[in-house]
């Protein structure tokens, strides 16, 4: 590392709480209690209350996002680009509100999206996903689901393409890993926003690299910058990348 | 809870935590926030670790993953995670002008990022690109889009 960043690392360490705001903290943690542990089984009166409210609330929040501009993802995120410190910069958010699109049941693994249920036990693993290509009705770019194996559960992700009109300054894919169904019903669920340990994610990383990477070269083949440019929704000029059966 | 370990986790983790969530987030208030909630993650979760750079590293993760989920769920955060109106004070000296740290707060956060998962926690491409979930060869444009914009304000001064 040369020497302008030691500096950068010296400037940063000056960076702390104060002694005052330490002491506050350490006392406000030890008094914290954690929350009580759901039980597995029928929710209670209480619970299901909150559970239609929080329903209703995701409603509302579904509709405040519908309002922003960007386009949803076909696994419940919507996308758009905003300005952060006068910079473009693309954000995405996700609600609670969207099916997993993988279900366990009779010790098979089942891919349920859009309309169908197909069997995909072993077709993925740690490494490998199984992605499903189609197209992202409002943008009408490719939009990829991917599911793989994930540190004891079954994660899923998701692939978009922002369009051209998302002005950021390389253009990027947006990629993610929105969740993981655990097969070990002792183990915690996650909501969309979880992603994985990087010892976890082989299989999404790989999976990015195989669909980006038919773009990449035709971009920037020069630097070999993994930077992506979706074709135009009206272009015939390059086929999408086509996943072997 | 274990008054001990709320001290251990304060004061080795305190800190780190403060400066990943205004590296990330670029706001001192979302900053504590995401210190708060990563402390109080940190003190239920009893897991031990080989050794201190492990430990480390799990809170770094920690600590990214909590922010990359508060710029998704900016509209539904919970505010102050720990007792109402904690409100913490940090020391930040007033950067000189023209200083490295000025200019990498400055450049967009997903430059910012990079930065400082190279160069201040010196992980590896490899690492960063697993951390942040993007292809290591993005991690490595981002640093040089960085480095080129860093060179940039300083007027052509060169950082390798």
């Amino acid at each position: 590392m040369c020497e302008d960043f030691g500096k950068y690392k010296e400037e940063l360490d000056r960076v702390r709480l104060t002694p005052d705001s330490k002491a506050a903290l350490v006392r406000a943690l030890a008094e914290h209690r954690p929350e009580t542990k759901k039980t597995a089984g029928r929710p209670s009166r209480r619970a299901r209350l909150i559970l239609a409210a929080a329903v209703l609330a995701l409603g509302a929040l579904a509709l405040t996002a519908a309002a922003l501009p960007g386009f949803w993802s076909l696994l419940g995120g919507r996308h758009s680009t905003t300005r952060v410190d006068g910079q473009p910069y693309s954000a995405s958010f996700f609600g609670d509100g969207g099916d997993p699109p993988v279900e366990v049941a009779e010790g098979r693994v089942w891919f349920v999206f859009d309309g169908r249920r197909v069997d995909i036990t072993g077709q993925f693993d740690e490494e490998r996903a199984f992605i499903y290509e189609t197209t992202n009705p409002e943008t009408g770019l490719p939009n990829y689901i991917l599911v793989g194996w994930s540190a004891g559960g079954i994660g899923y992700g998701e692939i978009v393409f922002l369009p051209e009109e998302a002005d950021d300054d390389i253009h990027p894919f947006s990629a993610h890993t929105l969740g993981v169904v655990w097969m070990d019903p002792d183990y915690p669920i996650f909501d969309h926003t979880y992603v994985p340990g990087p010892e976890a994610n082989g299989w999404f990383s790989n999976a990015v690299e195989e669909i980006c990477a038919p773009y990449l070269e035709r971009i920037h083949p020069s630097e070999g910058a993994y930077e992506v440019q979706p074709p135009r929704p009206d272009s015939d000029s390059s086929p999408l990348p086509i996943r072997p059966d | 809870m274990d008054s001990e370990r709320a001290e251990y986790l304060v004061e080795r983790y305190a800190d780190l935590l403060i400066r990943v969530g205004r590296t990330w987030l670029g706001d001192w208030d979302d900053a504590q926030d995401v210190c708060q909630t990563v402390l109080i993650k940190l003190l239920e979760d009893s897991r031990e670790f080989p050794d201190e750079g492990q430990e480390r590293a799990w809170v770094v993760r920690l600590a990214v993953n909590q922010c990359k989920n508060w710029k998704k769920t900016a509209w539904v955060r919970r505010r102050a995670p720990l007792e109402e109106g904690l409100a913490l004070a940090v020391e930040d000296p007033e950067p000189e002008d023209g200083s490295l740290l000025e200019r990498v707060r400055a450049l967009p956060p997903k430059y910012r990022e990079v930065i400082f998962l190279r160069y201040y926690e010196e992980y590896p491409v490899r690492e960063i690109a697993q951390l942040l979930g993007i292809p290591a060869p993005l991690v490595s444009t981002r640093l040089k889009r960085a480095k080129d914009k860093l060179r940039t304000m300083l007027g052509g001064e060169n950082y390798v």
